[in-house]
């Protein structure tokens, strides 16, 4: 019989929520935000450099002017004082001069480390030697008078010194005013960059959460269509066990007819070779008496042949047919007997197992007194199940332990038995004479048997007992070291609850 | 009182001799009239022209199952007082029981061992020869 489509319905199930190209697509947005976080944190911080370095460029920038104005203040009072010799005019002289030298000082300090450095101490030094030329021409008209003065401003070194101050101070800035459009070049592709990345960075996670979303929609789609298609499944499959069982029951059905009719049928001519042979034997009866009365006269001419094959031969043949025919009868009867036990209805009741095994050891008795054994009965669950099948499994089980006890060592037999779950778990042991392990599972087949054949049996009653575990809904396995002793374990139903749907 | 006539109706000829011969070691010496068949022994039980008769049947018959020859014979009027000995190989507990029912009189099992067939077939002789069996009415 080949499943129902059923079982090729189950598909599609992702075996994880998300799949791997999602997985990369979620850790590629990640990466991106941390990179662009980074970018950011990179970018802010060299913007923030270059801000600094453009107002240190303007500091320079304002310092080098403001030195060449008060240079120029100081120039302009010392002029203005030599043309028109009143100390008045001498005043912007007297203010810039401290604060220009200071000037030219700061500005050295702020350029340090600069590429400007260099002509920032040259102009420090032009200034102060500016400073020192309008102090002199100054000293010069109080010890010398203003002719001397004069002629110190018209030998045209403290011109050509403001000259040299002013060219100093156009280099600087000059160069400052470069630096610091570069600087703000700088600045702005920076924020340029930022603006870039941060779209780029946008859209990137726009994109994936546009996969990601769609993914995790089709993985949450595919996930219900499994779900649907689980639910419909578990419908269906308890129909097909439905129609299994039923097909079962009908093919087991079947079996135990075919095995009742067949060995019903095998039995008509087993009846006939039974009793011609005996009709037979009768009738050589005959003859053999007659022949005996010949060979009991004297000089009788009887060959010795027909003697021996008349007294012998035709009785040994007589036996073998007999036990073979005896034989057949049984295996036939115990066919008949499992195929009845199959139809047979259970009819469940609440059984106390200790009086059940009570009663069979009591049945038991006798044999075990006489080979010196015992059955030991630990507590056992009680069941309801079939009372006639128990016994007869447990009736088995107990015949067979103490069939097949080791000669030479005191039998002891122990049922114990749990309750685990709807479960009840029996164990029958012996300490007889065990089984190979190559027999375990032949024991229950029908007319096999193990070890040495010292005892007489059919090889049925652990086919039957397996036969009326199934039919009990339960299981029955065996344990054995050979030579030592076996463990038969059964497994029950504590209540049986199928018998309603066996009988039917 | 007219002697009665054995039906035998078995289609098993090995058993039909054998039954006929333990019945005549029995001393019985009635006619013996055997048929192999269910259809032929019902034309015949079915036609019953008043002899006093017994009928033998196998219940395992290659045209009808014998349990159906017993119903028709004791489902008509004419028949039913014919006594019916069940002769055959079940000891299956609820055919003996529905044969019963139908109104078997005697049901005996064809033992394999033929010491006790022979033994059932010489009891039922002498449960002939003792059996006052009914005329028709």
């Amino acid at each position: 019989m080949t499943a129902p489509e059923a079982t090729s319905g189950i598909l599609a199930v992702p075996d994880r929520v998300l799949r791997s190209g999602q997985l990369i697509l979620i850790a590629l947005g990640f990466g991106a935000l941390i990179a662009m976080t980074l970018v950011s944190v990179m970018l802010a911080q060299r913007n923030l450099e270059a801000f600094e370095l453009a107002s240190r460029t303007q500091t320079i920038l304002s310092d080098t002017t403001r030195s060449v104005e008060l240079l120029e203040d100081a120039e302009t009072g010392q002029r203005g004082f030599l043309l028109t010799e009143r100390e008045a005019y001498l005043e912007p002289y007297n203010a810039a001069v401290g604060k220009a030298a200071d000037r030219l000082d700061l500005l050295a300090i702020e350029t340090a480390g600069l590429s400007i450095a260099g002509e920032a101490e040259k102009m420090r030094s032009l200034g102060k030697d500016k400073l020192a030329e309008l102090k002199h021409t100054l000293d010069l008209y109080k010890s010398e008078g203003r002719g001397a003065a004069l002629n110190e401003v018209m030998s045209d070194r403290g011109k050509d010194l403001m000259d040299q101050v002013r060219a100093s101070a156009a280099v600087i800035r000059a160069n400052q005013e470069k630096q610091l459009l570069a600087r703000l070049e700088i600045a702005g592709s920076t924020g340029q960059i930022m603006e870039i990345a941060q779209v780029g960075t946008a859209l990137l996670v726009i994109v994936i959460s546009l996969f990601t979303g769609a993914g995790f929609y089709r993985n949450i789609r595919a996930l219900h269509r499994a779900q649907r298609a689980l639910a419909a499944n578990n419908a269906n499959l308890e129909q097909i066990v439905e129609a299994r069982t039923a097909a079962l029951s009908q093919a087991n059905e079947e079996i135990q007819k075919f095995a009742y009719i067949v060995s019903h049928d095998l039995r008509a001519p087993l009846v006939n070779i039974m009793g011609f042979t005996t009709e037979l034997e009768t009738a050589t009866d005959t003859v053999s008496a007659f022949i005996r009365g010949r060979t009991a006269e004297d000089g009788h001419n009887v060959p010795a042949g027909v003697v021996t094959a008349i007294t012998e031969d035709v009785p040994e043949a007589f036996r073998f047919i007999k036990t073979s025919t005896t034989k057949m009868d049984g295996l036939i009867g115990a066919i008949l007997k499992l195929s009845r036990e199959g139809r047979r209805v259970l009819a469940p009741e609440r059984l106390k197992m200790r009086a059940v095994v009570e009663n069979i050891a009591a049945n038991l008795k006798h044999r075990l007194d006489e080979k010196g054994a015992e059955i030991v009965i630990q507590p056992l669950p009680d069941l309801v199940a079939d009372r006639l099948a128990i016994e007869q499994v447990f009736g088995n089980l107990l015949d067979n332990a103490t069939k097949y006890l080791a000669p030479g060592r005191p039998g002891v037999i122990t049922v114990r038995g749990t309750a685990t779950g709807p479960l009840a778990i029996f164990e029958v042991e012996d300490n007889g004479r065990g089984i190979a392990p190559g027999d375990h599972e032949r024991v229950f087949e029908l007319f096999r048997r193990s070890g040495q054949q010292d005892v007489p049996g059919e090889g049925i009653g652990l086919a039957y007992v397996r036969q009326l575990v199934y039919r009990l809904g339960g299981t029955i396995r065996l344990d054995s070291t050979f030579g030592q002793g076996t463990i038969f374990r059964l497994s029950l139903p504590l209540a049986d609850t199928r018998t309603q749907k066996d009988a039917a | 009182m007219l002697p009665v006539t054995i039906v035998l109706v078995e289609d098993d000829p090995g058993h039909a001799r054998l039954i006929e011969k333990n019945i005549r070691r029995a001393g019985v010496s009635n006619a013996i009239t055997h048929f192999d068949s269910g259809t032929a022994a019902l034309q015949y039980l079915m036609a019953h022209d008043g002899t006093p008769a017994l009928v033998l049947l196998d219940l395992n018959l290659p045209d009808m199952s014998g349990t159906r020859i017993l119903e028709a014979l004791k489902s008509n009027a004419a028949t039913k007082h014919i006594p019916v000995i069940v002769l055959t190989t079940t000891d299956d507990k609820v055919e003996i029981q529905k044969c019963y029912d139908l109104g078997c009189n005697v049901y005996i099992t064809k033992p394999v061992d033929y010491e006790a067939f022979a033994t059932a077939i010489r009891q039922l002789g002498l449960f002939l020869s003792v059996m006052k069996v009914p005329e028709p009415t």
